[in-house]
């Protein structure tokens, strides 16, 4: 009898002590829900602001850059005009920061790049396309050799003939198309399968398009003016259509009594 | 009494004590449960709303009245909602609420969205704060 005692009493002890462990589970767990819903809602606040931002900068970007974007399977494409006049894009993205960060301190803005060279990032294949004012000039320029070919149109806009027309080609295994054309519908230029690691060059006009070290070419004019259609084709992406971005972390947004932090850029096309 | 009875008895009790305390604890969570996850739709309602409002333009014409009747088409029935609109197109921000009064001890989900748009042929820069709360 008195071991049926002591059974019934580590019994009921050990069930006083599961409910009571039950009872901690279940406290520390509605605690650390708590926090987590705090962490939740400021999450998707955050994530909510930023795409705000990510929208307003990409529509400055379509309305004030002057250069249109379209992609492709494996194709990126550009159209310019050449020397590109970054004044309205510049007005607008400096009052777009000056307001943005008079409102929020949370938000921080890097639109210093942006606002110089307008790179425009490929992805995935990371390949830059940029703008150098001072040099008037396009450069697309690939982190490493996965560009399958570059098609580079040029259209005059101010001479109605072509008067001088000189190329160098050096010849290889991308495809490359180079086309300077007048407003009389004279050209020059080819499409040949060139090495673009070496020089190749056409030239008319005071246009050049020549090829740079690393794969990279670039469009540059003494003082015509132009209007300049690029296609990059791809490599190595299958069938994936690639994207185009600003430059990384030219947002930054941070809620550090949370320790919550964001940096994005805004997706282009 | 004997003592089959008092057994079925104390384990009767036993079943119903422990029913309560299982009973109260699945309550508890999912009553907790469905408060965060209406707070979270609260969030959302705000940020859909004020995006919708955005996208379709009817921000950029900046009219009071224009809005409103656009945020009460979107506003479920179940919420009030509080915009503050401020651009740099007009120095004074423009205040839009389906309800002047909050509800006391209630929660209130509020968020923020920058937006640019058109306006006198010049592109401006302006933010809209929200404010939404049951009704």
């Amino acid at each position: 009898m008195s071991k049926k005692g002591i059974f019934f009493t580590l019994g009921l002890g050990m069930f006083a002590f599961v409910i009571l462990s039950l009872s901690i589970v279940a406290s520390r767990h509605f605690g650390s829900y708590d926090d987590r819903f705090i962490e939740m809602i400021a999450f998707n606040r955050m994530s909510d602001l930023d795409m705000s931002l990510q929208d307003s900068i990409r529509e400055l970007f379509r309305e004030d850059s002057g250069i249109s974007i379209g992609v492709a399977q494996s194709q990126a494409m550009f159209d310019q005009h050449l020397p590109l006049d970054m004044t309205e894009l510049n007005l607008s993205m400096g009052l777009f920061n000056e307001y943005v960060v008079s409102n929020d301190r949370n938000i921080k803005l890097n639109l210093s790049e942006v606002r110089k060279s307008l790179p425009l990032w490929i992805k995935p294949s990371n390949i830059v396309y940029s703008q150098n004012l001072s040099q008037r000039s396009i450069t697309i320029m690939p982190s490493e050799m996965n560009i399958a070919g570059y098609s580079i149109t040029v259209n005059l806009e101010g001479p109605q003939n072509i008067t001088s027309c000189v190329k160098a080609s050096a010849a290889g295994a991308y495809n490359l198309s180079i086309d300077i054309i007048a407003s009389n519908g004279t050209s020059c230029g080819m499409a040949w399968s060139a090495d673009i690691t070496q020089y190749n060059n056409i030239s008319a006009n005071g246009i050049s398009v020549a090829t740079i070290s690393g794969g990279g070419i670039k469009v540059s004019t003494s003082g015509t003016n132009a209007t300049v259609s690029s296609k990059v084709s791809l490599q190595g992406v299958g069938e994936e259509i690639p994207t185009v971005y600003l430059p990384e972390n030219i947002i930054g947004i941070s809620l550090s009594a949370l320790e919550l932090y964001k940096n994005s850029t805004a997706k282009l096309a | 009494m004997k003592r089959g009875q008092i057994f079925s008895i104390d384990m009767m009790l036993a079943i119903v004590l422990v029913t309560i305390v299982i009973g109260s604890s699945v309550y508890f969570f999912t009553n907790t449960e469905e408060d965060f996850m209406g707070y979270l739709q609260m969030v959302k309602t705000g940020d859909d709303i004020t995006a919708i409002l955005e996208k379709d333009g009817t921000i950029d014409g900046l009219s009071s009245i224009g809005i409103k009747a656009e945020l009460n088409a979107l506003l479920p029935v179940n919420y009030e909602m509080r915009l503050r609109i401020n651009t740099t197109a007009y120095p004074e921000p423009i205040i839009i609420e389906t309800e002047s009064q909050m509800k006391d001890k209630s929660f209130i989900a509020s968020g923020k969205r920058f937006f640019v748009f058109e306006h006198d042929n010049a592109m401006h820069t302006g933010s809209i704060q929200y404010e939404v709360w049951p009704r």
